[in-house]
């Protein structure tokens, strides 16, 4: 995120663009006047005339132009120079190039006539930059030298050359870019003359100026001479790529001599000509060697092969996938996962289950990345196999791949003979289960005996609910009814989360229930019950329960729904008071007040007040009072202002301090007022 | 190898990290004989690293810095470090000697010094955005490799000379879009790519304004500081205490604003999902009422992204005829309507491995220098999403409807948008 204050910069600079000249018209200043304090604007100035003259330039060009040249030869300032400089970069035409190309020989104005020069296109400007190129000083040389690079001017390539021949660096860039064949020769001898120290540079500057030639029996021919093992190998690398994008018709031949080859640079430089070949190309035609290949290169080619996402060698990564090296069978799994058909699904699913390590990931992963209709369908099939092993995995793809289609088949696995396919079938319905399901879940909860996976079944059948709270309220609600004793406290969860009338009539009495089991597990679903409609018996179990724990998951419970904002604030005050006379301890009391802080009445600010004073309290009271004089209406409660400033001066924490500060101002109905 | 932290701080586990070496060790003998590393005589297997631009991304100031993130790998080793700023340079060189327990890091204030250093096989490059072209393209042509800080480019003509420098000097260069190797993220983006939450009516990004021209009065140079050098490829200016160390992004000769900001993230993320890594929208529509936010722009599928405001909401929501997915970038904070389809939601810490075995943003680009090949996060891909920030603030400035040619990166027929593509970089800072 980015800080605030960075934000409020942009939002500042957002702000001077809204007031840039182009969104409305200019007003005030003639466009002379404007242009003379143009010329004199020094940084930090008033930015108005440059408002004026950028409105100028787009809505009245003619006009506004030999004004802008003007404004840079008789500039005071390098800004104001500059400013100029730059609009005619974007409004300049061929009437100002003349004038610019003159100032480039100034040593005042070369840097920002060449700044605006570079802007404008076409031939004349081109032209005005080539015939400066011999005639400027060096710095300026290597700005135009570039330029003219980037306007792929053939006619400059003899001084570009000249300059090269100096050791300039933007010549060479230059001379890459407009890659004549009159450039690359001339690259090709800067190279063939250049000392050891900048050779590697100057070959491999040559073979891109080679990649882009259009003289393409040129071009092939100095790549050839590039991709030679005499060179650095990220020459070889560059002069072999191009190579292959040069010659079509020797493309397979070659990437097929790399991949077999001992030159490691080239090898790469093969495997990603495979991945990156044109779509229409069959890449199993630079493959014919491969049972000839390296360990090394079969990998890597099944990597780039899964990227490219190309189904016609499936067959070929089919029969690497079920054997060989371990890195190369994991490899073409991956690339499975890529373009992969449903069929592949068994095998996937299988390996997944009990292949070593590294293979059975990579299939776990395959079975999560495949793409398809049907590849679920086929996935689904597999939580029926034979091996148990096999179903488990099914389950936990269908799972991450989010597919609800596998809901009601997971309903039936929770019944398998295996209980890590079961928790498997359980976890997936949890994610992706609804109503439909639950029956299954149910059937199995009275079944059976196993603490933990009675305790999964709640899970699942919890977040169901929580998903399908309408859905599951007659589900859960006959399911009560039916309930043993050990499938009741996970049934208890579960109608908290439905709630409504019948729900909480069935966890009343579940209070009751001689098990302390069952017994606990309903006060902590009346805790948790989600509106107040449980208020009157989490009191009358705060009042008279004798189990501690019991009395203080109450005690909880009531205070928490007293932060429920659609009952009354008269209503929650009045309960918090209630609660507060029950309030077992310091612990209990602070529990109190981070509740009354949600309640904006003056008498909860009071009696937030009393407690201020209390060390064990103090904390959570100011906190209270703050929070509840935050959301009092500010002629309700004037009088608080002064105990807020008291509250702010002694407050350790400082947004705290800040806030009751805040709040006093805000009571007593003026800045400064109360201080 | 060893288990330890990644990027970030999140634990490698060893089920990660076995994945990752055994396709490394079968790597491996391709650096026995020397390549990629640079010359035959490199001292070790480790990748040589070069840091340019220390300062809030680099290391000073920033969660998760790129320097604590690399030093940590064990399979590089941190060999230089550079800033134009004193302080940072020398704190950071300081770091990297603590780190290592020995003195022998090397600094300067010129990043020329480190592309000509033997034993650095690949740079770093933290700097403000003006400065990321000119230096990608000349360490591609000194033969290195580039991790590149997002937003990509400053200009689209500049990401695209970017992107021809890696490939005509057949350089991995890789940017810094950590969602693109975040399980999450990538989770969150096949939902959308797959179709699961049925076609994607709308989309909505979130991202600050755009820039404004810098006009701060002048102030004087801290004596710590080589300003001239900081500009590089900028117009030459006073300096001014706003600009630098880090709100040089409000300013648009030095960065794009907010929305290449977290545009460069959030919008690559619609990019991502809609399959539109080499490509981009054709149509621009600036808000009439010149608010710098709901511009909308429209893709060939007929699909629209909105640029929102993080006042309304955050990261990018896709709204599709079956379902909503919200994505943060950086936290990989996901959201989903319905829930269940966030079922296969993981944290990449228990699943093991995310879903296409990635182990971190950094240790990606390490493995691609290895290997040679392509990044998930790749410059072309950098490029085109730095190109979508661009074309929304030359739309922005130019407040009218533009119509943008993505095969041939040029707006239709439009002269004036098209001579916002570039600016023109002070020499001696040219591509």
């Amino acid at each position: 995120m980015v800080p605030l204050r960075v934000r409020s910069l942009l939002a500042w600079a957002g702000l001077i663009l809204l007031a840039r000249p182009g969104w409305t018209m200019p007003a005030g200043q003639d466009l002379a006047s404007a242009m003379e304090a143009l010329r004199r604007y020094e940084w930090g100035g008033d930015p108005r005339c440059l408002h004026e003259a950028e409105a100028a330039a787009r809505t009245r060009p003619s006009v506004a132009e030999p004004l802008l040249v003007k404004a840079i030869r008789e500039a005071a300032t390098e800004a104001g120079a500059q400013r100029a400089a730059r609009l005619l970069a974007v409004y300049g035409t061929d009437r100002a190039v003349p004038d610019l190309e003159r100032m480039l020989l100034d040593p005042q104005r070369g840097a920002v006539a060449l700044m605006a020069l570079d802007g404008i296109p076409g031939s004349a400007s081109t032209a005005a930059l080539r015939r400066a190129l011999r005639r400027v000083p060096d710095p300026l040389a290597d700005g135009i030298a570039a330029s003219l690079g980037a306007r792929r001017d053939a006619a400059a390539v003899p001084a570009l050359a000249a300059l090269l021949r100096m050791n300039r660096p933007a010549a060479r860039g230059a001379l890459v870019a407009i890659a004549t064949p009159a450039a690359l020769n001339a690259l090709d001898r800067y190279e063939r003359a250049a000392p050891a120290a900048g050779r590697e540079r100057a070959a491999a500057d040559c073979v891109a100026a080679a990649a882009r030639v259009g003289d393409r029996a040129l071009a092939i021919r100095t790549l050839r001479r590039f991709a030679a093992p005499r060179y650095a190998a990220r020459v070889r690398a560059a002069a072999f790529r191009a190579l292959v994008e040069k010659d079509a018709e020797g493309r397979v031949a070659r990437v097929r001599s790399a991949l077999t080859g001992k030159d490691d640079a080239l090898r790469l430089e093969a495997v990603r000509a495979v991945e990156e070949a044109p779509s229409e190309s069959d890449p199993s035609a630079y493959l014919a060697d491969w049972p000839t290949l390296a360990a090394t290169t079969r990998t890597l080619l099944l990597e780039a092969l899964g990227r490219r996402g190309d189904r016609r060698v499936l067959p070929l990564v089919r029969r690497s996938a079920s054997s060989g090296p371990a890195g190369t069978r994991a490899a073409a799994i991956d690339a499975l996962g890529q373009i992969g058909e449903a069929r592949d699904v068994p095998m996937l699913a299988r390996t997944a289950a009990d292949g070593p390590a590294e293979i059975a990931q990579a299939a776990r992963t395959a079975l999560r990345a495949l793409r398809g209709v049907d590849i679920e369908r086929a996935i689904l099939a597999q939580t029926e196999a034979r091996r148990a092993a096999v179903r488990l995995q099914s389950l936990e793809a269908l799972r991450d791949r989010a597919a609800v289609a596998a809901a009601p088949r997971a309903a039936r696995r929770v019944a398998d003979p295996y209980a890590d396919v079961r928790r498997a079938a359980l976890r997936l319905l949890g994610s992706l289960g609804s109503a439909s399901e639950a029956p299954a879940l149910l059937v199995r909860l009275r079944g059976t005996t196993d603490e933990d996976e009675r305790e999964a079944i709640g899970d699942a059948l919890n977040q169901i609910t929580a998903r399908w709270a309408r859905q599951m309220e007659p589900v859960v609600l006959a399911a009560w009814e039916e309930a043993t004793a050990p499938a009741r406290p996970v049934l208890l969860h579960a109608l908290s989360l439905v709630g409504g009338p019948r729900a909480l009539e069935a966890v009343r009495s579940a209070v009751r229930d001689p098990s302390p089991e069952v017994a606990s597990a309903a006060i902590r679903a009346l805790a948790d019950w989600p509106d107040a409609s449980a208020a009157a018996d989490l009191l009358r179990i705060v009042r008279t329960a004798t189990d501690r724990v019991h009395r203080a998951l109450a005690f909880r419970g009531y205070v928490q729904m007293c932060r429920d904002e659609s009952i009354s604030e008269l209503d929650r005050l009045a309960m918090l008071r209630t609660a507060w006379g029950l309030a077992n301890g310091a612990p209990e009391r602070r529990q109190v007040l981070g509740a009354l802080g949600l309640v904006a009445h003056p008498e909860a600010l009071q009696m937030a007040l009393m407690c201020a004073d209390d060390p064990e309290t103090r904390v959570e009271a100011e906190m209270a009072v703050v929070g509840i004089a935050e959301r009092l209406p500010a002629e309700s409660a004037p009088s608080f202002a002064t105990a807020l400033e008291r509250i702010a001066a002694g407050a350790s924490d400082q947004g705290l301090a800040a806030r009751a500060r805040a709040a006093a101002t805000r009571l007593s109905g003026s800045t400064g007022a109360g201080r | 190898m060893r288990a330890g932290k990644s990027a970030g701080g999140r634990p490698v586990s060893r089920r990660e990290l076995a994945g990752l070496t055994a396709r490394t060790a079968i790597a491996a003998p391709l650096l026995l004989t020397g390549f990629p590393l640079r010359g035959p005589s490199a001292p070790s297997n480790r990748i040589g690293l070069g840091f340019i631009g220390v300062g809030w991304k680099g290391f000073e100031g920033c969660w998760g810095s790129l320097l604590q993130s690399f030093i940590r790998i064990e399979s590089c080793r941190v060999l230089a470090v550079c800033d134009v700023d004193r302080r940072y340079r020398d704190r950071a060189r300081a770091y990297v000697d603590e780190t290592y327990g020995r003195r022998g890091c090397f600094s300067t204030a010129d990043f020329r010094e480190v592309l000509g250093r033997p034993g650095i096989d690949a740079v770093v490059i933290a700097t403000p955005d003006h400065w990321h072209a000119v230096m990608t393209v000349w360490a591609c042509r000194a033969g290195m490799d580039v991790y590149c800080e997002k937003p990509l480019s400053l200009t689209v003509r500049e990401g695209r000379a970017m992107v021809e420098a890696a490939r005509r000097y057949a350089r991995v260069v890789q940017v810094g879009s950590q969602s693109r190797t975040n399980s999450r993220i990538r989770y969150g983006c096949e939902l959308v790519r797959t179709g699961r939450i049925g076609k994607v009516r709308e989309i909505r990004a979130t991202c600050g304004p755009p820039p404004a021209p810098c006009l701060l009065p002048a102030e004087d140079t801290p004596d710590t500081l080589n300003w001239d050098l900081w500009l590089g490829p900028a117009a030459n200016r006073p300096y001014n205490s706003r600009i630098h160390p880090m709100w040089f992004r409000a300013f648009e000769e030095y960065s794009g604003g907010g929305i290449t900001d977290w545009g460069a993230h959030h919008f690559d993320l619609a990019q991502w999902a809609l399959g539109m890594d080499h490509s981009g929208p054709v149509l621009l529509e600036p808000p009439s009422s010149g608010e710098p936010v709901g511009l909308r722009l429209r893709y060939a599928n007929g699909t629209t992204l909105v640029h929102s405001s993080f006042d309304v909401e955050q990261g990018v929501t896709f709204v599709g005829t079956e379902g909503t997915v919200n994505l943060m970038a950086i936290s990989g904070r996901a959201a989903f309507e319905p829930a269940h389809l966030g079922a296969g939601l993981r944290d990449p810490v228990v699943q093991g491995a995310d879903l296409l075995g990635n182990a971190g943003h950094y240790e990606h680009f390490l493995e691609c220098v290895r290997t040679r090949r392509t990044s998930a996060a790749d410059v072309e891909i950098g490029h085109r999403t730095a190109t979508v920030c661009h074309l929304a603030n030359i739309a922005y400035r130019l407040r009218r409807p533009l119509r943008w040619d993505p095969v041939r990166e040029t707006f239709v027929g439009d002269l004036e948008a098209n001579r916002y593509l570039d600016r023109h970089r002070r020499a001696p800072w040219c591509l």
